[in-house]
Formats: structure tokens, sequence, C-alpha cells
């Protein structure tokens, strides 16, 4: 009896064995990829605040996403004290967007906040961490109009709303694909912290609306953006020829002359031979 | 036996000897080959033909505009003619009208053949753009199917009463010569109906036809390409179905004559007739080749040169030289002296028009197709060139085979020669079963 | 960048569409997944834009939802899509091309989207020009169709309706610019779209999606694409930058890299023009001169392959 309890266990120790070093989790145990990761922060003004990740790593065709990897976002509350604020999966391709509505922000000093996303416990990549830090900014935007030209006012502050010059300010149209700079690839803030950039063409927008952005993408402020929408645009006009008749037009578009004339023609002809065949019908009959 | 009844006996249908069976036979073979070929094509895709991308449209095409302008002997002949009143004509119009008919319902159906996806044909229908020229093209075939019907039929009343009596009233073919007949008792109220409707639908089809030869030409002319895009296209093609039309009329008018022995009927004046009728239809159709392929050449664009060349000197030259001097220059020289419109060699002429206009349809739709305005690249090197591939040519001489199947039948079981019309111009009608007329 | 401008791009396009996580069955498939294992759920079989057969999570493959209020045949409001092609910066990398061919499962062999080797005189340059459908404003294709098998829509875009389509051929006789191509046998591209990723419904939008024997196929400018908010995929596929596509009614047209530029001033400092220009047909596409190179044209000729254009598996 002993012995064949003794069998048992230690049939059970080697299957356990076997499961631990010889499962296919283990044995699926491929090369340990390195990944590189990519973290901006970015606000958007009256909408929210969020970090942009993008995961890559250098697979045997060159550079490729790293879809769904599990990340881990910390909040460096102090040096080197790491509080996990949740966790995100990246998509497809790469991407992923962990929003911090949800997490405490002091607004009113010059505080530097600092995030760190986390590679850990990942089958397919090595361990990896990257931060990224921020201060808190306002930006603000509006369309206005001087001496009959069109300008597009903005204005950065910090965290206590006062002004910082220097900036990068790109002002643009939102398009179909993507934005239309206007003017300069980037206007510097005075020492007001604003720029004005006039508005040099006219812009077509649909019903004469158009949606402005200004941005601001800086190492210490990270990605800042306003959007905001202005009615001087120049209305589109449908010029499409879809309502008319044309020789290109569906059946129920058909040009008048070639409706009428034919159609005539047709019903001359075939009723000169229905008269016909009733004439066949009358020698039948006779 | 009473001259009248001599004439009923010389000029009604007969059985065929072992001749017509074999014939008949043959004939029927080739339209199965052909419909075989084409459950073929329905089954495997048109990748069957040699056509693709660049020459989109191959001998199904050239073969239906073939038909179609052969089509047009029907309205030369029987309302032309009619109207002119030339009296020779008489003997022929039967012919010409059955001919016809065979032909402009053949081509209905080859342009079937050649659509990729037949069993949405109702979408011609239900869904059909008036600014195209292919639904003006079903209008129009459709029209004169009908009209051809009716200008072979109405005529033929007559002449199926008289039948109608040489057969049992019971037999199969009493049955139809009697129904078919329509109660026809040559009454003067019948007499009257009959020679209005003829008048009618003679003046009706002139315009139909050559509504039919124009629509099938702007086919090509609404288009962009050299070779097609031409002013001239239209009459072109009416002037080219006048010569294949009389063509096609001398040479089912011989083999007929020959096999019947209607001798006494169809005399030689006819011939010479009908040689002249088409030496005429060839110098127009001369006239119109000449505008058509020398003119390009005074200007010279690149891509016109590109395209005659190939037809003057390239890839086409034998074939286009064949057409042009054997189809045209030809019989124009043979056909000026009254020798050469004697029966016989009048009837090689007219088999060597029909065939070269059958080629010469082909050197319209294909050549063009191979120069178009950008380079052909990026396809392989057989879509560079073009020649029918076997199902093609089953399918095309399934048609043509058909078409003479028609005829062959109509042929059989009605009279050639109008029967009454030409006791009347005898002026040995049976005056127990008839009246004026 | 790009994705945060998703959300008001939608909004723009007043489509309010979800935006799927992966679009396979649009018929894009999902890009390699290196991520974590996902042994307990189901999986399913895609095909990569490179080639290549890749397992993907099932709860990460989402239909797109059928649009509601979008009438296939009229198209957008307020749109006017164009194409700016230039010929400058073509160097028959043919990555357009081969972008077009997977994405549109050709099987045959005529592509859609083919790059010309281009001299008009033995004395004038050699170009490479690509060539696609014009989407023309006066199409000569859309007039001669007698069953409205191919329409004209709203935003200019020319576009096929294959279960209409009779293969009668006459738009490829018309089409001045032989863009159209026929399929002459059964396309057979089961093998390129695995069941699994194929709709059940056939998208509209997505021409070649799936392609009809005997009826006639050619370039849509992607309207699967645009109802995502990106390009064509010969748009964006191309690593010189040589296409640029937008809205001629905002006067704005965007390349590959996701650089805006104003459609008229780009016509206008660049010399745009548009092919054939004299026939009336009044295309879509824009070609700016091939002036001043950025690549020689010699390069090209390495890829150059004169009679295939839609390369087959060995």
């Amino acid at each position: 009896m002993k012995k064949y309890l003794n069998m048992k266990f230690t049939i059970l120790v080697l299957l356990g064995f076997y499961m631990l070093v010889l499962s296919p989790h283990s044995q699926a145990q491929d090369k340990q990829y390195k990944a590189r990761l990519s973290v901006d922060y970015q606000k958007i003004m009256g909408d929210k605040a969020s970090l942009l990740i993008n995961g890559k790593f250098k697979g045997e065709d060159g550079y490729e996403p790293t879809t769904h990897l599990s990340l881990n976002v910390y909040q460096e509350i102090q040096e080197d004290s790491l509080v996990l604020v949740g966790q995100t999966v990246t998509d497809n391709k790469g991407n992923a967007q962990f929003d911090l509505a949800s997490v405490e922000t002091a607004g009113d000093s010059i505080v530097k906040y600092t995030y760190v996303v986390k590679i850990e416990d990942s089958e397919r990549f090595k361990d990896l961490k990257k931060s990224v830090s921020y201060q808190e900014t306002n930006l603000s935007a509006e369309a206005i109009v001087q001496d009959s030209v069109n300008y597009i006012s903005a204005k950065f502050t910090d965290g206590m709303g006062d002004p910082i010059e220097g900036a990068k300010l790109t002002v643009m149209v939102d398009r179909l694909f993507a934005p239309l700079t206007i003017g300069k690839s980037s206007y510097k803030t005075d020492d007001d912290g604003t720029i004005l950039v006039p508005i040099e063409e006219p812009l077509p927008g649909v019903d004469g609306i158009l949606t402005f952005e200004v941005m601001l993408d800086s190492r210490k402020y990270g990605i800042v953006r306003t959007i905001f929408d202005a009615p001087i645009g120049v209305p589109v006009v449908d010029l499409s020829t879809f309502d008319d008749r044309t020789m290109w037009s569906p059946p129920s578009k058909t040009p008048l002359f070639l409706w009428i004339f034919p159609n005539l023609l047709i019903l001359g002809i075939w009723t000169i031979i229905v008269i016909l065949i009733s004439n066949l019908y009358k020698i039948y009959k006779s | 036996m009473s001259k009248y009844d001599e004439l009923v006996e010389e000029l009604a249908p007969r059985k065929f000897n072992k001749t017509g069976q074999i014939w008949t036979v043959f004939l029927i073979i080739v339209v199965v080959i052909g419909i075989i070929a084409y459950i073929d094509q329905i089954i495997k895709g048109q990748v069957v033909t040699d056509m693709r991308d660049y020459v989109l449209w191959g001998v199904y095409i050239s073969n239906f505009v073939f038909f179609v302008a052969i089509s047009f002997v029907g309205s030369l002949t029987a309302a032309v003619l009619r109207l002119t009143n030339k009296t020779w004509r008489t003997p022929l119009v039967r012919i010409a009208e059955i001919i016809a008919f065979a032909a402009i319902i053949m081509a209905g159906i080859t342009i079937i053949l050649d659509m990729g996806r037949p069993d949405r044909l109702y979408n011609l229908f239900i869904h059909a753009r008036l600014q195209s020229p292919i639904t003006w093209d079903v209008v129009i075939i459709t029209t004169y199917i009908a009209i051809s019907a009716l200008i072979l039929y109405f005529p033929l009343l007559p002449d199926l009463a008289i039948l109608k009596k040489r057969y049992d009233e019971n037999s199969i073919l009493g049955k139809l010569y009697r129904w078919f007949a329509f109660n026809w008792s040559g009454s003067e109220k019948q007499w009257l109906i009959q020679k209005k409707s003829i008048q009618i639908v003679a003046i009706l089809i002139i315009p139909v036809a050559l509504i039919l030869q124009t629509v099938d030409a702007w086919l090509f002319s609404t288009t962009f390409r050299i070779g097609w895009d031409s002013t001239n296209l239209g009459p072109y093609f009416i002037a080219g179905a006048m010569v294949v039309g009389v063509g096609g009329l001398i040479s089912v008018t011989y083999i007929l004559r020959k096999y019947y022995k209607l001798e006494k009927y169809i005399t030689e004046l006819h011939f010479d007739k009908l040689g002249q009728l088409l030496v005429f239809a060839c110098l127009i159709y001369l006239y119109f080749n000449i505008n058509e392929y020398l003119l390009p050449a005074f200007t010279a664009p690149k891509a016109e040169t590109a395209h005659l060349n190939e037809l003057f000197f390239g890839h086409y030259a034998y074939l286009f030289w064949f057409v042009t001097v054997g189809g045209l220059i030809l019989p124009i020289i043979v056909l000026i002296f009254p020798k050469g419109r004697k029966p016989l060699p009048l009837f090689l002429i007219a088999i060597l028009v029909v065939i070269t206009s059958w080629w010469k349809r082909y050197l319209i739709v294909v050549p063009a197709l191979l120069h178009p305005f950008l380079p052909i690249q990026g396809v392989p090197e057989s879509w560079h060139s073009y020649f029918p591939s076997l199902h093609e040519w089953a399918i095309v001489s399934g048609t043509l085979a058909a078409a003479l199947l028609i005829i062959t039948i109509l042929v059989r079981y009605l009279p050639i020669i109008p029967i009454h019309r030409t006791a009347e111009e005898q002026g040995i009608l049976d005056t127990e079963n008839s009246t004026k007329s | 960048m790009k994705d945060d401008n998703k959300k008001s791009r939608r909004n723009f396009l007043g489509l309010g569409l979800k935006l799927g996580v992966a679009t396979a069955a649009g018929g894009l498939a999902a890009a390699k997944v290196m991520g974590e294992s996902h042994s307990d759920e189901e999986m399913v079989e895609l095909m990569t834009t490179d080639g290549t057969l890749v397992q993907v999570p099932a709860e990460d493959v989402m239909e797109m939802p059928a649009k509601k209020d979008y009438n296939v045949r009229e198209g957008y409001a307020n749109r006017k899509f164009v194409m700016v092609i230039d010929l400058a910066k073509c160097r028959n990398a043919l990555k357009c091309q081969d972008s077009c061919n997977k994405n549109h499962y050709i099987t045959g062999d005529n592509a859609w989207l083919k790059i010309y080797k281009m001299q008009e005189d033995k004395d004038t340059a050699p170009y490479w020009m690509p060539m696609l459908c014009q989407h023309c404003d006066q199409p000569a294709c859309v007039t001669v169709c007698p069953v409205d098998a191919t329409f004209k829509r709203r935003d200019g875009i020319v576009s096929i309706d294959n279960e209409r389509c009779i293969g009668c051929r006459f738009c490829m006789a018309a089409c001045p610019y032989s863009t159209r191509v026929f399929n002459w046998s059964e396309p057979n591209q089961a093998f390129l779209m695995d069941g699994a990723t194929h709709p059940a419904e056939h998208n509209a939008d997505h021409t070649g999606h799936p392609s009809v024997k005997g009826t006639v196929d050619k370039c849509d400018f992607c309207p699967h694409m645009i109802d995502m908010g990106e390009m064509p995929h010969c748009v964006t596929s191309c690593p010189n930058d040589v296409f640029y596509f937008g809205d001629k009614y905002e006067d704005t047209v965007t390349n590959g890299s996701g650089q805006s530029v104003r459609l008229s001033k780009l016509l206008e400092d660049k010399a745009g023009y548009r092919l054939m220009d004299g026939l009336g047909t009044q295309p879509s596409v824009y070609y700016l001169p091939p002036v001043e190179r950025t690549d020689a044209f010699e390069d090209g000729l390495e890829n150059y392959n004169e009679f295939e254009s839609v390369p087959k598996p060995e």
C-alpha cells in the first residue's frame, strides 16, 4: 500500500514538474523582444488630459507595433515613489490612450507631474519603463476680426495664470484627413503669452463653420490643444451635377430631349405596328 | 392542268431531297456544337474567349454587326424596290424578307452571347438608361424584328391560303397552314386591308432600317477611340449594309434557283439587275472607305497613323487588302461589265462579298481596340494581340448556322417566290378562287 | 497625433460611427500580433497587409456597423474628392499598386492602379505615371452604361454596382484612360479573404469585396477608407508622398505622411494639369509635372515589368 502511494506521489510530482518545465506556457517562451515606448502627455482644453502611448519593437521585418500589450501606469508622487493609477492595453497599431481625468491634479501651483508607464510581466517583451513629465498650463484661443481681417488669437499661460513667453504655437484648421496649418509652421508667444495669426486667404467650410485648433508640442508642457469653432469660413457650395439632368445621370434624371424625342419616336412606330397587327386580326375575323 | 395550277405546282414548297436533308442535319450539328461551347462559356466565364481587357470586344460583336448589316436587305428589296415599282423584284422579295428576318433575330441572340452576365438580361429593360446607345440598339432591334416579321407575313397570307388547299385538313402541316392563313378568303375587304398594310409597313421599314444601321454605328462612334470616333460612321455602315445585303441576297437566290430549278422565274435579267445594284452599292461604299481610311493619313495625327499603318502595312495588312480588294475593288471591276453579271460569276463575286464583309466588320472592331490612348502596359503579353479562340469560332459558327437554319426552314415551308403575285403578273389567276386585287 | 484628431474628424464627417479597434471585417487586416497570449479566447485568422496570416483574438475583430443614413449611390454631401499625383516624386516603387491589389483582393492580371512608363517622344523626358480611375465629372463610362450599373456620386466618386452590371463592357470601350478591368473568370478571392473575415453583407463601398465574374471593376477611391476617416490605400502606402487626396470644396489635399496643403496653391505653384483634358471628361485627378525629379527615372526601371501589374504568388 505504502509503495503504491509512494508511486502515485512520485508520478504526481513528476507530472507537476513536467507541467512547470515542459508546459506549453514555458515551451512557448520565445525570445523576449526589447520594445520601445513613447509616452506623451496631451491636454485638450475643456476636454480631458491623457497619456498617449505608442509601443514598437524591432522584429524580423523592421519596426512593428506592440499589439495587445498590457501596460501599467504609475504616478510619481515623490522621488522614487510610484503609485499605480491604472492599466491600459495597446491596440493593433501599438497605440494606447490613458485618460488622466480621474486622477487628481493640483492646478494652481507650478508643479511638475510625472507619470511612468511600465511593461511588466510580459511574455513577449522585456520589462521596460518610460516616464513623462509636464507642467500644468492653459491655452485659450478665439477668432477675432481687426480691420475686416480675420485673425486667430491665442494665449498661453502657466498653471497660475501667468503668461509664458517664447512658446511655439501652431494654428491649424481641421480638414477632412489632416489639419491644414495656417500661416507659418509655428508662432512664438510674446511677453503677454499671446500670438495673433492673420488668416490670409479665405477658407472654405461646410455652412461657413470652421474648426480651428491651436496646439503646442513641447517637452516641458506636453501637447496642449484648444479646439473651437468659428463661423468665418466661406460656405461650401455643392457644384456637383448629381441633381441635374445630364447624360451621365441615372434614368430618373434623363435629359428632357432624350426623354421626349426617342419616346415619341418609339410610341409612334409601335402604334403603327400595333395597328398593323390589329389589321391581321381584322383579316382573321372577316 | 391550267396554267395557274402549273404555277402553283412549280412554286409550292417541296420536300427536301438528299442534299437538302444533309444540309439541314449539318446545320443542326454546327448549332449544337455552338450551344455546347456557349454552355462552357457560361460555366467558366468569358475567359474561354481570347478577349481580354484591351480587346474587350471581339468576333461576337463583329458577328453581331454583320447580322445587323445583312438584315438591311429586307428593307432594301422589299421596301425600296417595292415603292419604286420595279416589277423585276417580285421573285426576289420573299427571299430577301426571309434573309432579313433570320438575320435580325440572330443579331438579337448574338449580342446576348457577348454579355458577361446574360442572367441579368432583364436589367436592360427595368433599369434602362435612355442616354446609352445600347438602349437605343435594344429598342431598334426589337422594333425591326417586329417590322421584318410583318413585312414577311402580310404578303404571305394569300400564298398560305393557296397552300393550305394542298394539304389534308387533319395533317399537322395542314393545320399549320390553315392557322397561319388567318381565314384568308381573298375577299375584297381582306385585300384592301392587306394592300394598305403592306404599303404602311413598306414605308415604315425604311426609316427604321436606316436608324438601325446608324445606331449600330453609334455603338462605336460614341466613344473616343481612334478608328471609331468618326462622324462618317453612320452613313458608312448604311452603305456597308447595302453591299452585304445585296451580296447575301444574290448568294442565297442563286443557290435556291439551282436547287429548286426556278430558272423560269428568276432569270438572267434578275441577276443582271442585282449585279447592277451591287456595283452601285460597292461604289458608294468605296467612297466612304476612301473618306474613312485615306483622309486621316493627310493630317496624320500620331494615333491615327499608328492605326492606319497596322491596317495597311502591319499586322492586319493581308486581311485588310483581301477585304478591300476582294470585297470592293474586284466586284466593282467585274460587275461593271454585263458578262460579269451573269448568274455564275455574279454568284461567285457575291459569296466573296459576303465573306469579305464578315471580315470587314472584324477589321472595324478589333484593331482600334489595340490602339488605346495610353500604352498597353502591365498586362500579359498575350493581351497585346487577339485571335478568336476555339470557343469563339464554335459559337460564331453556331450563330451563322442558326441563321442559315432559320432560312432553310422558312424556305422549306414557304413559297420562295410569291405565288399569288406572280400569277397576278402573269395574268393567269384562278378565277374560281380569287377576285381582282 | 492622427489618432487624437479622429474624434473631431469623425464628427466632421457627420457619421457618428464607432471606430473599431480592428477593422478586419472591412477588409483591413490586423498587424502582426505580438502581445500576450490569449489561449483561452477564440482566435480568428486574418491576413496582414504584407501577406502573412496571423491569429487575432476574435473579440478584437469588430464588424463595421451598416451605415443607415448613407445612400451608396449618392455618397457624401458637401464633398468632392480629388487626388493630386506628383510625377516629380514617383520612382516606380510600386508600393501603391501592391497595397491596392492586396486590399481589393485582386486576383486577375490587370491592376486597377498601374504605373505607366511614359515618354511622349524620344526627345522628351521619360517619367513614371501612376494611372487610376480619374473619377471624371463628365464620365464617358457612366454615360454609355445601359443599366445604370456604374454611377456618378454627389461626392465625385464614380462607382460600380456589381450586382447590376450585365458585362457588356461598353464602359470599358468608352473610357479613354483604359482604366477599367473585367472579371473574365471566377475571381476566386476566397484564399485571400478567409471566410471568417468576410462580412455577411457585401460592402457596397468596397469594390472588389467581392469581385463578381462577368462584371467590370475599377479603382473606387476607397470609400470604405473614407468612411473611417482615412485616405485611400495608394495614398498612405506611397513611400515618396507622390499622392495627395482631399476634398476640393475644402480646397485642401493631404499626402500620405499626413501633411495638408491648399489644393489651389499646390496646383498653381507646381503647374498642375489633368490628363487628356481636351476630351472634356473633367477628371478629378490632377498631375504635377515631373520637373526637378527627386529621384532619377532610371531608378524605377528595376521594378518595371511591362507584362505584369498583379504579381502572383509563386
